[in-house]
């Protein structure tokens, strides 16, 4: 199966752009020959050779190539750099996760029929996942505000507000295949033989339905990055944020920064500036729609993988 | 040392779906003696299959055992927890299904699932299972058991796959086999050689076998004792000689009068349905059931096994239904 997806140029391509992406967010300072800290930090004014102020915070692309900045002024360009790696470890565990958990919950008891389960999904179809998690999200901000937590703590409970509301969905797709699987004859006679559950699962359910799980992982990254996009939009941070007092002396506003580096936090914290400084929203608007893109490569290439295998 | 390998008595098996309970098997009893070989026989959803699932507790999720009792070698598998229960199955009790094709992981090579049983039951060390595969290999007929050993379903025969399942079967040395119609997808020359091996296995190691079937030619050949089923219920038993030569229900005869004769001289095959089973009594007494229809009310009416002759037993219905049918 793997040399048959090596074949597949939509999965090559989409593959390698995501690895690049990976490969550049990790080592951008040394490939641009940059100082991190330097290029990321906040610039509220731009100055001429004589020191006098020749425009201030937001740049656009055109005053500082490529991508301009963002509302603080930072560059653009590597901050989609740097955030990408936060943006696709989030996306890869929570995607992760949501798999493995509803894996998981279905083989337990696989079978249940989960026909309460199945009713709630289909019930809760209409509330799309972003007010969900909004929902879930600003409470948790609240508490935050209140009652201040850790970093890690912030993240992995919003991580697992992202990962909760994703299963549902999954262990109800997940049980009835899981069934079928369990129904063919070779597990019939894999259990008349006096197999353990845990041998038959490891051995013949969980291979019969890897296609399926890689295809659902993609989909669910793709789910995962919208969702980020949106939460962006909402001004919800992965990771949290921190205000600053921005402007000049006589016009101090507050300013929420996130925290973690991903690239909702770029919208969200720029969406206020969307008529003024369009670029600081689009151009990582852009970055998500690319990725999700490079994804979808990856989704039709193992598509056209399997249905190759079925052909022979 | 009881005479009986396997004892089913008045096994009852249900169905759920949804509110509704549908009986497959209705107070089947049969006996397997040791180291002989057992038919079952009936047509497509008769309740063999079913009956021989119950013994290895491995019914489909929405089946369970109403009521009765399932002795093998004296214990009462009833009883037995899961546990207790996969030390049994491949083991003690093994199972020949009747599709080939489907019954092996199309993603695993061959010579890797006939030793499954045996690592499942460490019955032998882990390095010594390639040599047990392909000494199984050898024992059902393959010249070349290097070569399939590292092959892959689909690139064996119908008839090299049902010889794979037997010796995934045979692997642990059980002491019953159930073979669930191990010949339906096989031509007729790969037949005959399938159930060789499954009748040489028995010889070798006085084990027994239940022969799920629905070919009587195949009985014929290979049984000593026949059980008919027709519905859920056993309508007929006796040793394979007195079924051919004095089969008594109608059911049976049917069954019998399906086996296609050249000599006969008659036109057309008969099909099982061309037997009527109403009207037909013996001594008084009505056949049962007397009708195809399963949902007729008369399909489950209180019927018995009477014994007409020593060792052979037919169903009638009993006193009541005798006096409103015929009376």
């Amino acid at each position: 199966m793997i040399l048959k997806l090596v074949k597949q140029p939509q999965f090559v391509i989409g593959f390698l752009f995501i690895l690049s992406l990976l490969f550049l967010s990790f080592y951008w300072p040394s490939l641009f020959n940059v100082n991190k800290a330097e290029s990321l930090k906040l610039m509220e004014f731009m100055y001429d050779e004589n020191g006098a102020i020749t425009g201030s915070i937001p740049f656009s692309p055109s005053e500082v190539p490529p991508f301009g900045t963002d509302v603080t002024g930072r560059q653009l360009f590597y901050q989609i750099l740097d955030g990408a790696k936060y943006t696709l470890i989030i996306t890869f565990g929570v995607a992760f996760f949501r798999i493995f958990l509803s894996v998981v919950i279905t083989l337990i008891n696989p079978k249940a029929n989960y026909s309460f389960l199945n009713d709630l999904v289909s019930a809760t179809l209409t509330i799309p996942t972003t007010i969900l998690a909004y929902i879930f999200m600003t409470s948790l901000m609240m508490k935050n505000t209140i009652e201040p937590m850790g970093l890690t703590k912030l993240i992995i409970i919003q991580g697992l507000i992202l990962v909760g509301i994703g299963i549902p969905p999954l262990i109800s797709t997940f049980s009835g295949e899981i069934k079928s699987i369990l129904n063919l004859d070779y597990i019939k006679n894999t259990f008349a033989l006096g197999a353990k559950k845990p041998y038959v699962y490891y051995r013949h359910v969980l291979p019969e339905l890897s296609t399926r799980l890689i295809l659902l992982f993609a989909q669910q990254m793709i789910q995962v990055l919208i969702l980020l996009a949106h939460l962006g939009v909402l001004s919800i941070f992965i990771g949290g944020a921190q205000t600053l007092m921005l402007g000049d002396i006589f016009n101090l506003t507050p300013k929420d920064i996130p925290l973690a580096g991903e690239w909702s936090g770029i919208i969200g914290m720029s969406f206020t500036k969307l008529q003024t400084a369009p670029w600081a929203i689009l151009i990582p608007l852009s970055c998500f729609a690319v990725t999700i893109f490079a994804l979808n490569l990856i989704i039709q290439g193992v598509q056209h993988g399997v249905e190759e295998t079925r052909k022979l | 040392m009881n005479q009986h390998i396997l004892e089913i008595e008045k096994l009852k098996v249900s169905f759920k779906k949804k509110s509704e309970q549908h009986i497959a098997v209705n107070e089947v009893s049969l006996q397997v003696e040791r180291g002989q070989t057992v038919a079952l026989i009936g047509e497509s959803g008769s309740g063999k299959s079913i009956t021989s699932l119950s013994v290895l507790n491995l019914l489909p999720v929405n089946g369970f055992v109403e009521s009765g009792s399932i002795r093998f070698d004296g214990k009462e598998l009833l009883t037995y927890s899961d546990k207790e229960m996969r030390k049994i199955r491949g083991n003690e009790i093994s199972m020949i299904f009747q599709d080939a094709i489907a019954s092996l992981n199309p993603g695993m090579k061959v010579g890797i699932q006939i030793t499954e049983g045996l690592r499942y039951h460490n019955l032998i060390p882990k390095p010594d299972l390639k040599s047990e595969a392909l000494q199984l290999l050898e024992q059902v007929g393959f010249n070349n058991p290097a070569h399939v050993y590292h092959q892959y379903p689909e690139q064996l025969s119908g008839g090299m796959k049902q010889r794979i399942l037997i010796a995934m079967a045979m692997s642990c040395k059980p002491k019953l086999i159930i073979a669930d119609e191990p010949t339906t997808s096989l031509d007729v020359t790969i037949q005959r050689q399938v159930l060789d091996l499954i009748d040489q296995y028995k010889t070798d190691l006085s084990a027994s076998v239940l022969l799920i079937t629905h070919d009587f030619g195949v009985v014929a050949e290979y049984a000593d004792w026949v059980y008919v089923m027709l519905g859920g219920h056993i309508v007929e038993s006796a040793d394979v000689y007195t079924i051919f030569k004095n089969p008594m229900h109608p059911y049976t005869k049917a069954l019998i009068g399906s086996i296609p004769n050249p000599s006969s001289g008659q036109e057309r095959l008969k099909s099982i349905q061309d037997y009527p089973l109403e009207s037909v009594s013996n001594d008084g007494r009505r056949f049962a059931p007397d009708t195809y229809t399963k949902e007729s009310s008369f399909f489950d009416t209180p019927s018995s096994l009477i014994e007409v002759e020593p060792l052979h037993y037919v169903r009638f219905y009993d006193e009541e239904r005798k006096v409103t049918a015929i009376g």
